[in-house]
């Protein structure tokens, strides 16, 4: 299960990386070929900056798992992209925009909520011998008179048993 | 179709990282550095320097669907097949979200 502090952590992780996109986005942008693109020194900035959030990425994929994390992350974009549409960049959010993000709160309210399971109550148990308490065990009385004789579980010395 | 190529190859470099060093979280002090760094910092490397050139070569939207939706794909392919074990709860989270991503490239 994902905690809320794990899902803020993973939300600031997703925030360095989706800023670091947009830069190199920007960056690549109105260059004729992809070598004279890179040779800028942004690129220079752009892999030390990768560097600088690449611990906290390892952090979180050993923390919460290469399926969990990764889609979080991802999920987190999700958001980030209608956000910054909306907030930064002052488009009207589409209805695919706006079902994608419900889909994304839903995914997350899965995750971060377990499922209800029911914990039998544990007595603490007593020394009582197990099977059927109806079969009681047959013991066999030496009578004087009547050697080997085995007695019937509701015979008693005031009551003779029925013969 | 290249740079979906390209952005898929992008990806199983830095799925591949990530796998490589999620195996060896046991080696994260100081002085096993020297054992899991190069090759992580190769890996991922490679990997997001083909992602850019997916990302020159392709429209934004085209880009970041392709980007998110495989890496979710992949991410939990590789997860599931190192013993990760996903709730039937987080299972459906993570088919939500990869709808998400799909549903946004409509819009």
């Amino acid at each position: 299960m994902i905690t809320k502090r794990s899902l803020a952590y993973i939300a600031v992780i997703q925030f360095a990386f989706s800023a670091l996109d947009i830069f190199a986005r920007n960056s690549l942008r109105g260059h004729v070929g992809f070598w004279t693109a890179i040779s800028g020194h942004w690129f220079v900035l752009w892999l030390c900056l990768q560097a600088l959030i690449a611990p906290f990425q390892i952090r979180l994929i050993t923390r919460h798992g290469l399926g969990r994390g990764v889609a979080l992350m991802n999920a987190f974009s999700v958001l980030y992209a209608l956000a910054g549409g909306v907030l930064v960049l002052h488009e009207t959010a589409t209805a695919a925009q706006c079902v994608a993000a419900l889909l994304v709160v839903l995914a997350v309210w899965l995750m971060l909520t377990p499922k209800k399971t029911f914990h039998p109550v544990v007595i603490p148990s007593i020394a009582v011998p197990l099977g059927d308490p109806y079969e009681q065990e047959v013991i066999p009385v030496v009578r004087p008179g009547h050697a080997g004789e085995r007695a019937s579980p509701h015979y008693s010395d005031s009551e003779p048993a029925l013969k | 179709m290249f740079a979906v190529l390209i952005a898929l190859l992008a990806q199983f470099c830095v799925t591949g990282a990530d796998a490589f060093v999620k195996k060896r979280a046991h080696l994260f002090e100081l002085r096993h550095l020297g054992k899991w760094a190069p090759r992580y910092a190769l890996t991922r490397y490679a990997g997001l320097c083909l992602r850019l050139y997916a990302l020159f070569m392709l429209p934004v939207a085209g880009a970041a669907t392709l980007f998110s939706a495989s890496a979710i794909t992949v991410s939990s392919a590789v997860a599931i097949r190192h013993g990760e074990i996903l709730s039937s709860r987080e299972k459906v989270a993570i088919l939500l979200i990869l709808t998400a991503v799909v549903i946004r490239s409509i819009g």
